[in-house]
């Protein structure tokens, strides 16, 4: 009884969240907390509107898709396959460098929170060797392991966050009020960029079974589920760190996590939460290889994709030694770089291959 | 083939960390230590005079060992921690359970910004870290003698810290507090303590002397007792307090306050802010009648209510018209007028530091005793006597 | 000096015996050579009107039961009266003219021979080359006893025993269903050992079926001796540890599992049953579970896996915050362990690797020795051990605690494979984490854990209903019997069950 490499849309879903979480560290709290201040815990509110947008978009691009095609095989029909081509070859680039640098800040978490003067070089590489292992393989496997993990991963951040509350200050979360409005709604745009990511699992819907077809309430309601967990992370580190702490730390929600107490004795438990993360790092990072080799072997219309995936991780790590040889560089590349073509991708490419799409009557 | 390539990355990833022993000069065996290998430190001390002096105590061992205590001295905190590891020849200094940071008043003089930026990034310690501040002395004493004695001394300042709210004599700020405040309103305020001499010869004891403030970051005033106990008052840090009344007869009475609550209260006239109502509540419970009056007959509670009240708003009073004198919101009362009314606050919040000195304050207080226990009456020491006329007795 | 019997051919005496041809007495006497176990005998059978030889393996035939049942009735004239020829005799005696049960008509020489393997006597009709084999299988056998390993309080005392149709006896008495269907094979060239794939026919999915009838007979083996061979063929991975196959030695279970959609399959001279597909949730399942109040039989369930989790991950945990996240340790338990390890002479690696070696060794000397002795060993090993190690200041008492913990818990997964495997891989996260800390650990949790989500038993996920299936609650609690699915969802059964 041998299956074909099939997987379900709650496993695709609870991969890409994972993926989702790996990156939310990076951008929250500093990032809505630098616009909008205390009342950066209402960003995800702000930010429901624009990610509604953008997965209606996605949807109805992906309603037009036939059996066996994802986002990469749809770039193809709409634009057709030079212009098409083009365009995957661009966005396998862009998610070659995003996954340098996604593996490089992972290790340097790990350097800047627990491991202190250790080598990017090991970290790094580990991590790119799992995540490699992970996606060169079966797609159904990854993903179950991502289905197994996905639920582990939200319980232990649950109880973390609950096991915060006493810490909480009401004087750190207040005042709110309609003069915040305009801070609040920049805020969202760096957590519109962080659900945006979840579109990714476009590029992997070949992979779902015939007939099998994601629903749109399904997908939001996931969508506000992970908003709710990006509303009680920014919660509790701004109501524990203050907004005006948060701009000077590096790593807010480590240090947050830092003064968790049970039972009167501070557990010091962030560097479990901190390696947590890198789990979540895996899964992100074999999910862009597998992108990226499906993105490759689609352009050079190979059929076995999956072997592409090891050379994409070696090239991955290529990057990773070459971007951002300092922590500042890294920072930079996070405020300036990624957001802007993250944002670009999803408000201008993608609505602009569908709309082309359509106009040429592919779709 | 697939099997024996995906055993051989398995293998590859376990055994990276050995094969990269020599890769970039630093693995992660930097961060291997043994647990045996450490020596906790319980209560870091910093003064400073030309250079920063830096003293450490480990608590009471698991087997009863004294404390030990180390001391160095460096151009900057940095330097100084540095040489404290070089030199530290049994165990390695360890910070993750570090309690307590005790300023000495020169250190604290010359500016903490510095001491907490540095233990900001130090990956051991913690930001829930207790400050402390040694008015008229230095740190070091206050560790070699109290936090190096045989009893422990992190328990002394353990005790204190929990003692503190129950007193409503002060409150122990963490790292991130202080931090926190620095960075909102410029100022902060820091519990401090100071060395007495105790009842036995050579011994020393340690006591709260009121709230050093801080101004950007620099220690430049000491408030009272009463201006303390204000502050606590004013910032809901009371959890319950004794206090000793009379009963106008002679009698005393004492007292045990509950939560102390204040609430304040920004009012506004067209558009202005005109003044901010400072409202103290609280409750009361009789601990000890030594009186002839029963605490059953309301004009006696009344009485009770009000001397409490009058001691609380003299106490608030004092806390406030220090900190306007000073020009410092230590209070923290615009950030609360702010949460009472944010949109209407917002016009006078890029003011607040000129219009805070010259505000109008008014601290009103309403106690109420709730309840005298298993006592209704107190003990009269003879029969009860009537008045013929009245009835009462 | 080999003893050799008057006739026998030395050079022949090299060779496999060749058993191609028809049957004849003589071509069963060269089949079996020499054998001391091989009995035949000179039947005046009809009342003299026919002669045949009556062949069998002395042993594998009760000798009593051949005489009353073949011998008797085949030497009364009375009952072969008319009988002229053979011929006739033969359908004489395939029409009932002698008592037993199981009456095979047989041509070949090899179906003969293979038959007197089995248990059965040949009466070998030399004239017609035909011959008639007869059932007849001796007493010797193990009774069916308790369980041994599986015992529950609540439940059934029996077992499987070595004889395959005493099992399917078993469980024919509890599946008393016209649906259950017994498809037999022969594995092992030398062995032939019967195996018989069971299932329900219209219920059970039959690619399922399929696939492990075809595993099975794909099997090139000389013997079917032992469990470990029939789950190699019958697994996907057999080179994973963790076992992909669920064995019972108890029926009840068997038939519950066969009742859920899984094929059971059992074989001659092992005394257990085998199920497949055989999921990650299976193996921490206990027959009592059914016997027990759901709710206590849930908080069962889950102690078990939280009982997985301490023994697989606690050793590596307490290396990786002794040795690299000692923040995370509480200042009491630090100040502890820090006087407790003044004067132990190794590092924590040497000592948590060294106390799980020697957990291991007295488990297995445990198991080795004879049951009255290998208890007491067993405890007083550990005590004496664990006791003088931490007098000696050998070890501390805490990675004493937490090796003892991790075991005991290891002890509370009902299936031993998996124990095993457990073992195995909490050995390799200890290692991971003496390298790199918790970052170490998370990396081979994350490895052991795609491991097993890229497993498959006979087509099923492994992680089954973790990933892939909705009923992750069936697998850690215990529903209540009218919210039990009928069926393991995973298993695709074919219809409902009446």
């Amino acid at each position: 009884m041998k299956q074909k490499d099939t997987l379900t849309p709650r496993q695709l879903s609870a991969l890409l969240f994972l993926g989702v979480l790996s990156a939310a560290i990076r951008l929250l709290p500093k990032a809505p907390v630098a616009f909008a201040g205390t009342a950066a815990w209402l960003a995800p509110a702000a930010a429901a509107a624009p990610t509604a947008l953008f997965t209606l978009i996605l949807m109805g691009f992906l309603r037009g898709r036939r059996e066996g095609e994802g986002l990469g095989e749809l770039a193809l029909r709409s634009l057709g396959p030079a212009a098409g081509r083009a365009v995957c070859a661009g966005v396998a680039l862009w998610l070659l460098f995003y996954s340098g640098f996604t593996l490089r800040v992972s290790a340097e978490r790990l350097l800047s929170s627990i491991y202190k003067s250790g080598g990017v070089l090991l970290f790094a590489g580990v991590t790119a060797a799992t995540a490699a292992v992970l996606a060169a393989g079966t797609l159904r496997g990854l993903a179950r392991t991502a289905e197994v993990f996905f639920p582990l991963a939200v319980t232990v951040l649950t109880v973390v966050l609950a096991a915060a509350v006493p810490n909480l200050k009401a004087e750190y979360l207040l005042p709110v009020s309609r003069l915040d409005l305009p801070g609040v709604l920049r805020a969202a745009l760096p957590v519109t960029n962080l659900a945006g990511l979840y579109g990714y699992a476009g590029f992997l819907t070949g992979y779902l079974p015939p007939g099998r077809r994601e629903r749109s309430r399904a997908v939001f309601r996931r969508l506000a589920w992970g908003f709710a967990l990006f509303t009680a992370i920014l919660f509790m580190t701004v109501g524990t760190l203050s907004a005006e702490m948060i701009g000077h730390i590096h790593n807010p929600v480590f240090t947050m996590i830092q003064n968790v107490h049970f039972y009167g004795d501070t557990a010091h438990i962030d560097a479990l939460i901190v390696v947590l993360w890198v789990a979540m790092d895996v899964f992100w990072l074999g999910t862009l290889f597998r992108i990226q080799a499906e993105l490759a072997g689609l352009i050079a219309g190979l059929r076995r994709r999956n072997r592409l995936v090891w050379p994409t991780a070696a090239a991955a790590m290529a990057v990773c030694l070459l971007t951002g040889p300092t922590q500042f560089d890294l920072t930079r590349i996070s405020d300036r770089v990624i957001p802007g073509v993250q944002l670009a991708l999803m408000f201008v490419v993608l609505p602009g291959v569908y709309l082309v799409g359509k106009l040429r009557k592919r779709l | 083939m697939r099997g024996r390539r995906y055993a051989a990355a398995c293998l590859a990833a376990v055994l990276l960390p050995g094969l990269c022993s020599g890769c970039a000069g630093n693995t992660v065996y930097t961060q291997l230590r043994d647990v045996e290998s450490l020596e906790l430190v319980r209560t870091v001390g910093v003064d400073r005079e030309e250079q920063v002096t830096v003293t450490v105590v480990t608590g009471l061992s698991a087997g009863g060992d004294a404390p030990i205590t180390l001391q160095e001295q460096g151009a900057t905190l940095a330097e100084a921690m540095h040489m404290l590891e070089q030199s530290a020849s049994r165990r390695r200094p360890f910070y993750s359970h570090t309690e307590y940071l005790v300023l000495g008043q020169s250190a604290a003089e010359a500016g903490i910004l510095g001491y907490l930026d540095y233990f900001g990034r130090m990956l051991e310690m913690r930001t829930d870290t207790g400050v402390y501040l040694v008015r008229d002395g230095d740190a070091a004493p206050v560790l070699h003698s109290v936090c190096g004695g045989k009893d422990g001394g992190d328990r002394i300042l353990a005790f204190l810290k929990e003692d503190l709210p129950r007193t409503g004599q002060g409150y122990v700020a963490t790292c991130l507090e202080t931090a926190v405040s620095l960075e909102r309103y410029g100022c902060a305020l820091v519990m401090a303590i100071r060395l007495r001499p105790g009842e036995e010869p050579d011994a020393v004891q340690v006591r709260p002397a009121g709230f050093g403030v801080l101004e950007n970051g620099r220690l430049t005033a000491f408030l009272s007792d009463a201006e303390s106990r204000g502050v606590c008052v004013l910032q809901n840090r009371v959890r319950e307090m004794a206090l000793v009344t009379d009963d106008g007869q002679g009698g005393k009475i004492s007292l045990q306050l509950g939560p102390v609550r204040t609430a304040i209260v920004p009012v506004f006239a067209n558009g202005a802010l005109v003044r901010l109502d400072a409202q103290i509540r609280s409750t009361a419970n009789i601990t000890e009648m030594a009186s002839r009056r029963s605490a059953e007959d309301p004009a006696v509670r009344a009485r009770i209510a009000s001397q409490v009240e009058e001691q609380l708003t003299k106490w608030a009073q004092a806390a406030v018209d220090c900190a306007q004198r000073m020009g410092l919101d230590f209070l923290a009362l615009g950030g609360a007028a702010a949460r009472k009314a944010p949109v209407r606050f917002a016009a006078v919040q890029a003011a607040w530091p000129e219009v805070f000195p010259k505000l109008d304050v008014a601290v009103t207080a309403q106690v109420e005793v709730i309840r005298s226990y298993d006592m209704d009456a107190p003990l009269s020491g003879g029969p009860m006597r009537r008045n013929a006329e009245t009835g009462e007795a | 000096m080999r003893l050799r019997r008057r006739g026998q051919d030395p050079q022949r005496e090299g060779q496999a015996p060749d058993l191609v041809g028809p049957v004849s007495a003589a071509g069963i006497r060269a089949a079996f050579g020499e054998s001391a176990d091989y009995m035949e005998r000179t039947l005046a059978a009809g009342g003299g009107t026919a002669e045949a030889v009556l062949c069998w393996l002395d042993g594998l035939v009760s000798g009593t039961a051949a005489a009353e049942t073949l011998i008797r009735p085949l030497t009364d004239p009375a009952r072969f009266a008319g009988v002229r020829s053979e011929r006739a005799a033969i359908r004489r005696v395939l029409e009932g003219g002698v008592y037993a049960g199981t009456v095979r008509r047989r041509g070949a020489l090899r179906d003969a021979v293979y038959d007197m393997l089995a248990g059965c006597c040949a009466l070998v009709f030399p004239k017609t080359g035909a011959a008639v084999t007869f059932e007849m299988k001796s007493e010797e056998r193990r009774a069916v006893t308790e369980p041994k390993e599986e015992k529950v309080v609540k439940g059934a005392k029996d077992a499987f025993a070595e004889l395959i149709r005493t099992n399917t006896m078993l469980v024919r008495r509890r599946l008393a269903d016209p649906a259950l269907r017994l498809r037999e094979t022969v594995v092992g060239s030398s062995s032939h050992t019967r195996v018989c794939v069971l299932y329900l026919q219209g219920f059970t999915n039959p690619e399922l079926t399929e696939t492990v009838c075809e595993r099975l007979a794909a099997m090139q083996v000389r013997g079917l001796l032992s469990a470990a061979a029939l789950e190699s063929a019958l697994s996907d991975r057999p080179r994973s540890p963790f076992p992909q196959l669920l064995h019972t030695e108890r029926p009840d279970k068997f038939c519950q599992n066969l009742l859920e959609g899984r094929v059971g399959i059992l074989a001659d001279g092992l005394p257990m049953g085998f199920l497949a597909p055989g999921t990650f949730a299976q193996f921490f399942k206990m027959p009592e579970d059914r016997a027990n109040h759901f709710l206590v039989a849930s908080v069962l369930t889950l102690l078990r896996y939280a009982a997985l989790l301490l023994s697989l991950l606690l050793p590596a945990f307490y290396t990786a915050v002794a040795m690299y996240h000692q923040e995370m340790l509480p200042t009491r338990l630090i100040q502890t362990m820090i006087e407790a390890k003044q004067s132990v002479p190794f590092p924590t690696a040497v000592e948590v690797m060294g106390m799980l070696a020697a957990f291991e060794l007295l488990q297995e000397a445990g198991l080795r020795l004879p049951s009255p002795v290998g208890q007491t060993v067993s405890v007083i090993g550990a005590l004496i051990v664990g006791q003088s190690a931490v007098e000696a200041s050998v070890v501390s008492p805490v990675v004493v605690i937490v090796v003892a913990l991790a075991g005991i818990s290891g002890y509370t997964v009902p299936n031993q494979d998996m124990s095993g495997a457990l073992r195995l891989c909490r050995l390799a996260l200890v290692a991971a984490a003496v390298a790199c800390g918790l970052f170490g650990i998370v990396i081979g949790t994350t490895l052991l854990l795609y491991h097993l989500c890229t497993l498959e038993s006979c087509g099923v996920p492994y992680m089954t209903p973790f990933s892939g299936g909705k009923g992750a609650a069936a697998a850690l609690l215990q529903m209540p019997p009218d919210r039990e699915p009928e069926a393991d969802p995973a298993l695709r059964v074919r219809r409902k069950q009446p």
